[in-house]
């Protein structure tokens, strides 16, 4: 019987390789370590720089209070999020079926992957710029209009992924009962997406809560301030640093909750009502 | 519109020298065939052959890949389909498709049965119900689910989605039915339940029936297709193409020697 001996040195040179192949790994756990010491680092500055100002910068005069600033962000919310994501779901419908879209929907489909990475500046300034050109006066609406613009390209994205993994065979067989390519994709598409589609919305909420510049650029808002745009303004006061860790904290937590609810969305399952469907069918399991 | 050569062999599907390429993908050479009106044509062939892709040109269902070519003729009812004026939509009605996996489609047991009829635009909700009972019954799943229509479709037991998509097909009354090896993935007992269906259906319908299962073959038609490597090897009645075969590679293919399998 023939046994296989290693070289002397084999050992060694295993043990040189396990090392060098754990190498990424201990590199991600560090990366992992580090990036969760920062986030923590960060809460922890905030909790005590904002934390005992909290009631304060909730009722306060001067600059504004929190929860007026709140209420504002909230308003702008439910007027931005419902038009980003209506022209995010016709746009990825165009997309992501070229019976659809046609050449508008190859067209899109190229411009989708470089519009996601336009910064957020450069949409307000275009923004700004249009009206300027249009003679329209700059306002809330031009803001809104630029918070729009800056989010459809990132939602139609999502929407499209989200729709890429809807199988083939979905499609074909809405397809063979005779049905037009519109009428499958509001019937079929959107409802197989729907949990997921609502996920986005919530985490749409929470990401349109914190954006600031776009509104700051191209709003010229006077009056009450959305409360991310009031942080960004009063930053640089360092007397107020208490109330914009307060107001920062505030701000954390209406995106967490949204964050929070997005994942419960997409996280949730019904539960399954098959083995009565069975039993009351007389089927066997 | 209807071309009746012979009235008591009328041709219902027929195809002219049919090529479709995937790419670079010669998928169906040059396939001549005719299907006559009122009987089951079996499409045999080793898998990869051009079975389903075949039966995709009779309701040009590979328009929905747009890097698929078809070239040459169908016709149904001596109309051609593959022309650039013809109501795709109104042709997929008239020619239903079972797939091999059934596909559920989100909503309810009614919705489902009911998505092709709302698709055409049928909006009385009498008349919905009326022809869902009714395709339910033909496709023998009405007595099983008539208590559970406004359940959700996902939770019928496995073995009765492939009826309820039979069922979404019947609703529009098709002329044809298009069957993609449709009991290729249901357990034995199942596969025989739907056969029976499928019995039931032929006399009402041209059938045409892609399979890898030579036994319901031959129990299912009356015409005998064997497609290997996108061609037509052999047509012709059902006994005769399993007992007297007149070319040898199909006579191979029906022994199991893999004298021909996809090159």
């Amino acid at each position: 019987m023939g046994v296989a001996l290693l070289p002397a040195n084999g050992g060694k040179a295993q043990e040189a390789a396990g090392f060098f192949g754990r190498l990424p790994i201990l590199g991600a756990c560090f990366a992992s370590v580090l990036a969760a010491l920062i986030a923590l680092g960060f809460a922890a500055a905030l909790i005590a720089v904002g934390w005992k100002y909290v009631p304060a910068a909730l009722t306060a005069s001067v600059p504004q209070g929190a929860a007026a600033a709140i209420w504002i962000s909230l308003v702008l919310v439910v007027l931005t999020m419902p038009a980003t994501l209506a022209i995010a779901v016709l746009a990825a419908a165009c997309a992501w079926d070229i019976n659809i879209g046609g050449t508008v929907g190859r067209t899109l489909r190229g411009w989708l992957v470089f519009s996601t990475s336009v910064p957020a500046v450069v949409v307000g300034a275009t923004v700004f710029l249009l009206c300027a050109m249009l003679g329209l006066r700059v306002g809330i609406w031009t803001a809104l209009a630029a918070v729009v613009a800056l989010n459809v390209p990132r939602t139609t994205a999502r929407i499209v992924r989200m729709l890429g993994y809807i199988p083939a065979q979905t499609i074909d067989a809405t397809a063979a009962a005779g049905a037009a390519p519109a009428f499958a994709f509001f019937a079929v598409a959107l409802r197989t997406i729907r949990r997921p589609l609502a996920a986005l919305a919530l985490a749409l909420c929470a990401q349109l809560l914190g954006q600031a510049a776009v509104i700051v650029l191209a709003g010229g808002l006077t009056g009450d301030q959305p409360l991310a745009v009031q942080i960004w303004k009063f930053a640089p006061d360092v007397r107020l640093a208490g109330f914009q860790g307060a107001q920062s904290l505030l701000l954390v937590a209406a995106c967490g909750f949204f964050v929070a609810a997005s994942g419960a969305v997409s996280s949730y399952r019904p539960r399954r009502r098959i083995s009565a469907a069975r039993a009351s069918l007389g089927v066997g399991t | 519109m209807p071309q009746s050569r012979n009235p008591l062999v009328e041709t219902k599907l027929e195809t002219d020298r049919l090529h479709v390429r995937y790419g670079q993908t010669h998928a169906l050479k040059g396939v001549n065939l005719s299907v006559v009106a009122g009987t089951t044509l079996a499409i045999i062939g080793a898998g990869a052959s051009g079975k389903t892709t075949l039966l995709r040109c009779f309701n040009r269902l590979h328009d929905l890949d747009p890097s698929v070519r078809v070239e040459g003729s169908v016709k149904l009812d001596g109309a051609e389909v593959l022309g650039p004026r013809v109501d795709v939509r109104s042709l997929r009605r008239r020619v239903g498709m079972i797939f091999t996996q059934p596909t559920v489609l989100p909503g309810s047991v009614f919705d489902n049965v009911a998505f092709g009829l709302r698709a055409k635009g049928v909006r009385s909700q009498a008349e919905l119900e009326e022809r869902c009972r009714a395709a339910l019954q033909r496709a023998m799943l009405w007595d099983r689910v008539s208590s559970m229509l406004r359940n959700p479709a996902p939770e019928l037991p496995r073995e009765l989605l492939q009826h309820l998509c039979v069922a979404r097909v019947l609703a529009l009354d098709p002329e044809v039915l298009l069957l993609d090896d449709p009991t290729a993935s249901l357990d034995p007992v199942s596969g025989l339940a739907l056969e029976e269906t499928i019995l039931a259906l032929r006399r009402d319908h041209t059938v045409v029936l892609a399979t890898n299962n030579l036994e319901q073959a031959a129990r299912l038609s009356d015409a005998t297709c064997y497609v290997a490597n996108g061609e037509v090897v052999e047509t012709g009645e059902t006994p005769h193409v399993f007992n007297r075969p007149t070319d040898t590679r199909t006579e191979d293919f029906l022994a199991g020697r893999s004298s021909n399998l996809p090159t």
